[in-house]
């Protein structure tokens, strides 16, 4: 084991990759920090700048853009009450009341140490678990694989937002997209329609890029120009240490839940925020300032978005299978330099896996280094407007299609990604089911058709063993517990529709 | 109002009539089955009707839900969503317009990208899409215009070897 970390600090240790961490995070604190950009769109638009890296180096650009973009995200949610990612919705609530104040200095230090702090502890969590859930794997064959990401497919169910059933569309796009190209066994055409481009399945970048970032450029110009100065000014005032004292156990708590909802595939930053949030003001002694711009409510918000953000690895690394909607795009990136994630990069690629733990924790300290440098220039970027970002956005869009295989091929699966992409907006249909069942689904079906092939069509396989079984068990409870959720919502709409009646 | 209220049903028919085409069309044209095959299950277009027999389910359900509801009162926070739309979007037929504007934009970028090459098309693109959207601040554009692809392509062309078309400049 000693070796092996040898090798992966040598791997990791290099002028390159301690640069590109940096560059990672001070990317995503930016496009964080814009309104309107969020952190999936952020590594959606850096993942072609990664093809002619290194697997690490690349990988670790992609985590440390993810990293920031979180962070950044509670920069506009303070300044001027616009969460930049979702998962800083919760850190408005408090944020932006402190701003009003004009205590925005003393707000963004507080976002900025909590968030570094439950980074920290998520990666300590990613670091532990990771490779023993990995060995625990290893035992895994085709119906095992199948059996577990049938059960990641239920992180739709956290993805969906309001409606489960459009989620589910989504997610038959994404799964049937994925189904284009040459039949793995037989080698017979599937829907290509003769074009030999489409022979080798469609590209994830084009695809990626189309749907994410396209529909909300064509949606801009929908509405109305408007650009009001919103960004009134920091103040002076830093946050001591008695408050930050008094903030901790909150930190502490709330790094805890987003570890743990961080774990789970599907749950994702903005339930972890809101859940730490609604805890520390059950638990708070000044429970009745929450909401009109009270530090801890901050720090509550910001510990659970941040603490997801090492522990959603996990899956990721130990299973490969992604536990949100950014770690399944960084999933489609371990493919493209030709790695896959899972028991298997821990049996042959070890060394890669611990030189990604080392560019991890380093991104933790250069978040707290470029966070308090950079508060300043963060906080003027989230008054960038529209009109100049999105005309930017397209031009980064295109070259980054374009590279992937030096075809204009890639640049029409773009467009017409972006018109699905537009239709979905339109009709409210989320865009993370599609994505998470594109890249699931290949590896579904492969696991599915070589579980038959082994048993010649007899589908016993699929429950041949305790682990099949506890997967499959855990699918049928998962789907059980997501229709009776639904169905209660719903009651609970009737109800509250009778009553204003 | 209509379309809010309907949404649901027209997505449904939507997805349900998409289904029914690729069931009864598309899978029998595109997807070549081999005639050695034995198993149902291993056959290439066996995983494609699964998913897509589940899309014809969910869009019925979705048609039929849509129906039911149409016929409710708008709740809330439904009203609200269609305010705020109101409020920050253009009148209706403008949207339209625009929206398709902006989607012929694009098609006549990677043509002019085919003919002009990517600098000259991006540079061109930053504008056009900067104007349509409403933005006079020529000194800020046009810098962007200019520098944001010229950096861009030899970005990609020295670091990342690849290279870029350059059109009629080739």
């Amino acid at each position: 084991m000693l070796e092996n970390i040898t090798i992966a600090f040598q791997l990791f240790a290099t002028i390159d990759n301690v640069a590109i961490v940096f560059i990672g995070v001070v990317i995503g604190c930016i496009v964080g920090a814009i309104p309107g950009m969020t952190a999936t769109m952020g590594v959606a638009l850096t993942l072609p700048f990664t093809f002619y890296l290194p697997p690490v180096t690349g990988i670790l650009l992609l985590i440390g853009v993810y990293k920031g973009g979180i962070y950044g995200g509670s920069i506009p949610a303070i300044l001027i009450k616009t969460p930049g990612t979702p998962a800083a919705a919760c850190t408005v609530l408090d944020g932006f009341p402190l701003t009003q104040k004009g205590q925005a200095n003393k707000a963004l230090h507080m976002a900025l140490y909590s968030s570094c702090f439950a980074d920290f502890m998520s990666n300590i969590a990613l670091i532990f678990f990771t490779g023993f859930i990995a060995s625990f794997a290893l035992k895994f064959g085709p119906p095992e694989f199948f059996s577990l990401i049938l059960f990641s497919l239920t992180i739709i169910a956290g993805v969906a937002g309001d409606s489960l059933a459009r989620g589910l569309i989504s997610a038959c796009f994404g799964l049937l997209l994925a189904t284009i190209g040459l039949d793995l066994i037989y080698g017979t055409e599937r829907m290509i329609f003769g074009e030999t481009e489409l022979m080798g399945g469609v590209k994830f970048i084009p695809v990626l890029i189309g749907l994410f970032a396209i529909p909300e450029i064509i949606d801009h110009y929908t509405k109305k120009y408007e650009h009001k100065k919103r960004f009134v000014g920091l103040g002076d005032e830093g946050v001591t240490m008695g408050e930050w004292k008094r903030c901790f156990k909150s930190v502490f708590r709330g790094s805890l839940i987003g570890v743990v909802m961080g774990a789970i595939p599907g749950i994702g930053g903005a339930p972890s925020a809101f859940l730490s949030y609604s805890e520390a003001k059950r638990t708070s002694k000044v429970a009745d300032n929450f909401g009109k711009g009270e530090l801890e409510g901050i720090a509550a918000a910001e510990s659970g978005n941040n603490g997801v953000c090492g522990s959603t690895m996990i899956p990721l690394l130990a299973l490969g299978v992604p536990g949100d909607v950014i770690t399944a795009v960084i999933l489609g990136a371990f493919m493209i330099h030709g790695l896959r994630p899972g028991p298997i990069l821990f049996e042959q690629n070890i060394t890669i896996v611990y030189a990604i733990f080392m560019g991890i924790m380093l991104s933790s300290v250069y978040l707290l280094i470029v966070g308090k440098a950079g508060i300043k220039l963060f906080a003027r970027i989230s008054d960038v407007p529209n009109s100049f970002l999105y005309p930017i956005v397209l031009v980064l869009c295109v070259f980054g299609a374009y590279a992937v295989g030096n075809t204009m091929f890639d640049l029409v699966v773009m467009i017409v990604m972006g018109l699905v992409g537009y239709f979905m907006l339109k009709f409210h249909i989320p865009a993370a089911p599609f994505l998470i069942a594109f890249i699931l689904g290949p590896l579904l079906e492969d696991s599915f058709r070589q579980s038959l092939q082994l048993t010649r069509g007899d589908f016993s396989i699929f429950i041949r063993n305790p682990i099949c079984w506890t997967f499959l068990s855990m699918t049928v409870l998962s789907i059980y517990v997501i229709i009776r959720r639904n169905i209660k919502l719903k009651k609970d709409r009737d109800l509250a529709a009778m009553l204003i009646e | 109002m209509f379309f809010a209220r309907f949404s649901d049903a027209i997505l449904g028919a939507v997805i349900s009539a998409g289904s029914l085409l690729m069931l009864l069309v598309i899978i029998p044209i595109s997807v070549q089955v081999p005639k050695s095959n034995k198993v149902l299950a291993l056959s290439p277009d066996f995983w494609i009707k699964i998913i897509v027999w589940f899309s014809l389910f969910i869009g019925a359900y979705l048609f039929i839900q849509g129906l039911k509801t149409a016929k409710e009162e708008l709740t809330e926070d439904q009203v609200a969503a269609i305010e705020n739309i109101k409020n920050h979007h253009h009148p209706m037929g403008r949207s339209v317009l625009m929206a398709m504007l902006a989607i012929a934009n694009l098609f006549v970028y990677y043509f002019l990208i085919d003919w002009l090459g990517m600098i000259l098309a991006s540079s061109i693109s930053v504008v056009t899409f900067a104007v349509l959207c409403g933005e006079r601040r020529y000194k800020i554009i046009l810098p962007i215009a200019a520098f944001l692809p010229t950096g861009l392509y030899y970005f990609f062309l020295k670091v990342a070897s690849i290279p870029m078309p350059l059109g009629i400049f080739e």
